[in-house]
């Protein structure tokens, strides 16, 4: 008897599961489809699901000749270069910021207790302000600079979303680590960088890692600040996705090509982030 | 000259002021137990030898050299964690080849020479057949002597152990009381040994400071700590079942001293100088009483108080058996017999005055030992 409700309680789990994997990832299959077709498949009614599938639109992406008035300003592997630059460079500054502020707040000595999580939280109230309650400030701020549409600028805009992230999460990994165990290699003959290097950081970079990959997520996909701060040169695949859509033509095609393109780093990304977050590392030091 | 001095040192934390004044020395091969409740200041002591906490004053001194100013990877010593502090990155034998592979020991170890002595230290603590695991893959016990084996590997000037055996289930505890003494006199250390448990201070200590509130209340060997605690808290920490209070008021006579217990209707009379008591004539002060000194009996004899039997526990060679006076405080005492027959009955104990102890009744502190003490 009970063999029967486990086997229904699976079966409902299982049909629970698809369900949420159908609607997660149909509209992602969707657009993959979407790219493979030719303009009059993508417009007829009802959809198609079986057509003559071309890799035409990748193609196009990276070719100079593009159909479409609106396609002759695009540049695809332009702006797919920019995210890389702009979102790899931005992360690495989150991430030397972020990890040393992480590191700091958990181990410094605060004169005054309170002032430690309030820093902190301070740092992680920038995630809870909406992005377009400081992008006017923010325009105006690199307007004055002359460094709207420079890649600079939007590394540094791009630290409002890595560095608190950063330094919350590598705060909770550094906080994992007990003390005890860096005085312990302090007595034993290390001074505190050779201890940060050869106990802390061993301990804690599987939760670095998985924290580098997701502020790099973060920052690949912020859309706001590359559309108010970048321009022409150094414009995203976030914002640059947007041109296939003109007063002429909207070249659903290509721009679902290049948004499965941009999808790719990150999925790639994901991959890692499953992996690293396994956790625990640091059971078995403290007598259990 | 002593391996290491400690001068007057002082630490606070805000308003709490952990270690007062505190001082002692420590001889080479020397062991020293330093003995306290939970909170008495004894890590914080330990920290400040290693470098860990800085001092508000004081000095401390290795060979004859002061260290105050000394970061902790700079101090020649070793420090055991009360929490074991392993690397749960690395092996077991990376555990304890850590320490030696430090760069300001590079001239010291090569790779064969820490190879030789992890395995030395290992086979030592029996821990030889675990080098391979990682520490989550080791019992209590296990974790225990790796850490031991880290602190061991080295050769310091001084050795600070915190707690090394606590948390170890009774059984191992009890032997490794007896392997720890024999550890240190093998490998000639020098060792400062923090505990809250006075079995462990007894066995294990050259020398027993006992300390509360950051303050040395007694200094001596494991005899004068358990005979003749200048204090009555020292009387109190040390022993188990714990020594027997009575309040009461000290007469001095021509022959004898009688001592009017509160609680009884009995008075104790025994003998001695008198002239060292005078002041505490018709005073108040704390007679203390070990429960192995008091012995039990149906009759009633001079020296005799009384009360109902009313538990008995069996322990290993001995039975810890306890008695309620009139106004329900309980006395234990140890004896060698099973008194079942008298349980809930009442009886007489028969107090052994050349075994005794006087206190102040105010600041606590010893005023009288046993003749035969």
């Amino acid at each position: 008897m009970e063999d029967t409700i486990s086997i229904k309680g699976k079966f409902v789990y299982y049909i629970l599961l698809i369900i949420v994997a159908v609607a997660v990832l149909f509209p992602f299959v969707w657009i993959f489809l979407t790219s493979l077709k030719t303009p009059g498949d993508i417009t007829c009614y009802p959809p198609k699901f079986i057509f003559n599938a071309s890799w035409d639109n990748y193609k196009s992406l990276f070719t100079k000749s593009q159909a479409g008035a609106a396609a002759s300003t695009l540049n695809f592997s332009r702006y797919y270069l920019n995210s890389l630059i702009v979102a790899g460079f931005g992360t690495l500054l989150s991430l030397i910021i972020g990890f040393g502020a992480g590191y700091a707040l958990t181990r410094a000595k605060f004169r005054k207790e309170a002032t430690r999580e309030n820093v902190a939280f301070t740092l992680l109230s920038f995630w809870f302000g909406p992005e377009l309650a400081i992008i006017l400030p923010l325009y105006i701020f690199f307007n004055k600079f002359g460094l709207l549409d420079n890649h600079f600028a939007l590394i540094l805009a791009y630290q409002l979303i890595g560095v608190p992230f950063a330094v919350w999460m590598s705060r909770s990994f550094f906080s994992d680590v007990p003390i005890s165990v860096e005085e312990a290699s302090r007595i034993d003959g290390y001074t505190a960088i050779q201890t940060f290097w050869k106990i802390t950081f061993p301990m804690v970079k599987s939760g670095l890692a998985a924290t580098a990959i997701l502020t790099f997520i973060f920052e690949w996909n912020n859309f706001l600040f590359a559309l108010v701060i970048g321009g022409r040169n150094t414009m995203p695949v976030t914002t640059g996705a947007l041109g296939f859509i003109s007063y002429e033509a909207a070249l659903w095609g290509q721009m679902a090509a290049a948004i499965i393109l941009s999808s790719v780093p990150q999925l790639i990304i994901a991959m890692f982030v499953q992996k690293n977050m396994v956790r625990g590392l640091t059971f078995g030091a403290v007598k259990g | 000259m002593y391996r290491l001095e400690v001068k007057n040192i002082d630490k606070t934390f805000g308003k709490v002021n952990a270690v007062k004044n505190l001082s002692f020395n420590c001889k080479e091969g020397e062991t020293v137990v330093l003995l306290g409740p939970t909170g008495a200041g004894k890590t914080t002591t330990l920290r400040c030898l290693a470098g860990l906490e800085e001092l508000n004053s004081g000095d401390v001194l290795l060979d004859g050299k002061n260290i105050n100013n000394f970061s902790p990877d700079h101090r020649e010593v070793a420090m055991f964690f009360e929490n074991y502090a392993l690397y749960s990155h690395m092996t077991v034998y990376e555990n304890m080849a850590y320490p030696l592979s430090a760069p300001n020991r590079k001239n010291e170890y090569d790779k064969k020479k820490i190879h030789a002595r992890v395995q030395e230290i290992a086979e030592l603590l029996q821990i030889d057949e675990l080098l391979d695991r990682k520490p989550n893959q080791l019992s209590g016990g296990q974790k225990q002597r790796t850490a031991l084996g880290r602190t061991l590997v080295r050769k310091p000037k001084v050795f600070l152990l915190d707690e090394p055996i606590a948390h170890l289930d009774a059984v191992l505890r009890h032997r490794m009381r007896g392997e720890m003494k024999s550890i240190f006199q093998k490998l000639q250390c020098t060792v400062v040994y923090v505990t809250h448990d006075y079995k462990e201070a007894l066995s294990i200590g050259d020398k027993i400071l006992v300390i509360k509130d950051g303050e040395l209340i007694q200094l001596g060997t494991a005899d004068d700590i358990w005979s003749k605690m200048n204090n009555i808290f020292v009387a109190k920490l040390v022993g188990d079942p714990p020594i027997n209070i009575f309040s009461g008021t000290l007469h001095l006579k021509e022959s004898y001293l009688k001592i009017e217990l509160e609680e009884q209707k009995t008075d104790i009379i025994f003998k001695s100088k008198i002239e060292k008591l005078e002041k505490w004539r018709n005073k108040k002060v704390l007679l203390a009483v070990r429960p192995t000194d008091i012995s039990i009996s149906t009759i009633q004899n001079s020296n005799s108080i009384t009360g109902t039997l009313s538990a008995i526990e069996a322990m290993s060679s001995s039975y810890e058996i306890t008695v309620t006076d009139a106004k329900n405080k309980m006395i234990k005492v140890k004896a060698k017999k099973n008194f079942m027959d008298l349980l809930n009955k009442k009886i007489w104990l028969n107090i052994n005055t050349e075994k005794i102890h006087l206190f102040d009744l105010q600041n606590g502190e010893s005023i009288y030992h046993g003749r035969s003490l």
